[in-house]
């Protein structure tokens, strides 16, 4: 699971991943409540839907759909999954949320990857106005 | 809460092919996509990049469709194509006005029966990925993050870890022999499913596949590529250059516990899609705007890491 970041140049990739730190920190300790979660599930039922129809930048009708029909197949023997995988997120609690933020999201578990810019050149527009 | 129920139908050929069909006649429109069981990570090692220049080579022609032939057909009949290499599986696909269906089951039973492949086009779509590569990755800001970039950094197996578009003198070195073995080891019906969705009836879906896909002979079942990683017991971390961008970025990946292990989910093909695009713009801003909008981010991270719990 990856999460991606583009940050100002001024903080340091230090804060940042401290401050990202900090938010998994939080769910780790204190939970989420049960109205966040609800709302998560409205998105993300939202979502599964709105992926089986479209997918591919919308120019591929059902693209969503038949990828996970292909890949259910293939790996499980059972393209009837996507009708039913649905059920699982829904049920998710928050108990279970927190459980996995402690046992999976956890620095030994992790990689970072920083991609640091290298230092822009000198305004090649200031030479040619000269 | 019941969500609406998808009609599908499915069934196994005699050779082994799996063709799923899930009719909707809303509009006349029909959706083909034939998926094999071979992706970046079976490539072999000295040829990274190797399932994605075969990709390639499927565009190249067929025993009884020229070069070209494949994409005209369907261009002219009103549709669009491509195709994609994955972890795991590639894939071909088509959408095309219902009465198409036809043309395109033909065009990739020619292909996934007889590929026709040479040096010549072998060299010329050499070239196509080399380019490929310098326009999505070499020379694009941010280009390959992190797809490409966090697999070397999280992942001790080369299964895992190499570079999946990859290096350009392992692309010079593949050979036309290394097209045709990888051809007839996982180009088999047995290794693949062929999906018809949209403007079809189940039964007409399994007659044409039958009659276009039934009498391709299977082969003997493909190894599976080893996704098995040592243990890890601490946090990796690694660095790349971002030539053209002016923002530092950082991505961080957290291993998930495999599908359908113990209390395990069977989606890892549906979050690996979704989860892309749900943290990603939110987070850049979660550290530098209020506090209550980055609840909602971290929430998302964790739901999206037990859902692949759950089964």
């Amino acid at each position: 699971m990856t999460t991606r970041i583009l940050h100002k140049p001024e903080i340091s990739p230090a804060a940042t991943v401290a401050a990202f730190d900090a938010i998994i920190a939080e769910v780790q300790e204190k939970g989420i409540s049960a109205d966040e979660l609800e709302q998560l599930k409205v998105k993300w039922r939202s979502d599964y839907y709105a992926m089986l129809e479209g997918g591919r930048g919308g120019y591929m009708p059902k693209y969503g759909l038949m990828h996970l029909l292909a890949c259910f197949s293939l790996f499980d023997g059972e393209p009837q999954l996507v009708n039913s995988i649905l059920d699982g997120f829904l049920q998710v609690t928050p108990e279970q949320v927190q459980a996995a933020a402690k046992k999976y999201l956890v620095k030994e578990n992790r990689a970072i990857v920083f991609r640091a810019p290298v230092a822009p050149p000198e305004s090649a527009g200031e030479q040619e106005a000269a | 809460m019941k969500g609406p129920q998808i009609a599908i139908e499915n069934k196994i050929l005699g050779n082994g092919l799996r063709v799923v069909v899930a009719p909707d006649s809303a509009a006349p429109v029909v959706t083909v996509g034939i998926y094999y069981k071979i992706g970046f990570r079976l490539e072999p090692q000295g040829r990274s990049g190797f399932a994605h220049l075969f990709e390639h080579m499927m565009f190249q022609g067929s025993a009884n469709a020229p070069k070209m032939e494949h994409i005209k057909l369907i261009n002219s009949s009103g549709g669009v194509l491509n195709g994609s290499t994955m972890y795991d599986v590639t894939n071909y696909y088509e959408a095309v006005p219902s009465n198409a269906l036809e043309r395109v089951l033909w065009l990739e039973a020619d292909r996934m029966r007889a590929l026709k492949v040479d040096d010549e086009n072998l060299n010329n779509q050499r070239d196509v990925v080399k380019e490929e590569v310098r326009v999505n990755v070499l020379n694009q800001p941010y280009g390959g993050f992190p797809w490409l970039d966090m697999p070397p950094v999280a992942f001790r197996n080369w299964a895992n870890a190499h570079n999946f578009y990859g290096d350009f003198a392992d692309l010079d070195a593949a050979s036309l022999s290394d097209v045709q073995t990888f051809f007839k080891t996982y180009y088999l019906p047995n290794n693949a499913v062929l999906l018809i969705l949209g403007d079809v009836k189940p039964t007409e879906g399994f007659a044409l596949a039958e009659k276009y896909f039934g009498d391709i002979p299977p082969g003997p079942p493909p190894p599976f590529a080893d996704p098995n990683e040592p243990a890890q017991s601490e946090e990796r971390r690694g660095s790349v250059e971002e030539k053209f961008g002016t923002l530092p970025a950082i991505a961080i990946g957290y291993v998930m516990p495999k599908r359908r292990s113990g209390n395990g989910a069977p989606w890892r093909c549906s979050i690996r899609r979704s989860m892309a695009d749900v943290p990603a713009g939110s987070i850049a801003t979660l550290c530098w705007k209020s506090k209550s909008r980055s609840r909602p981010t971290a929430a998302w991270t964790i739901f999206l890491a037990i859902t692949a719990l759950r089964k």
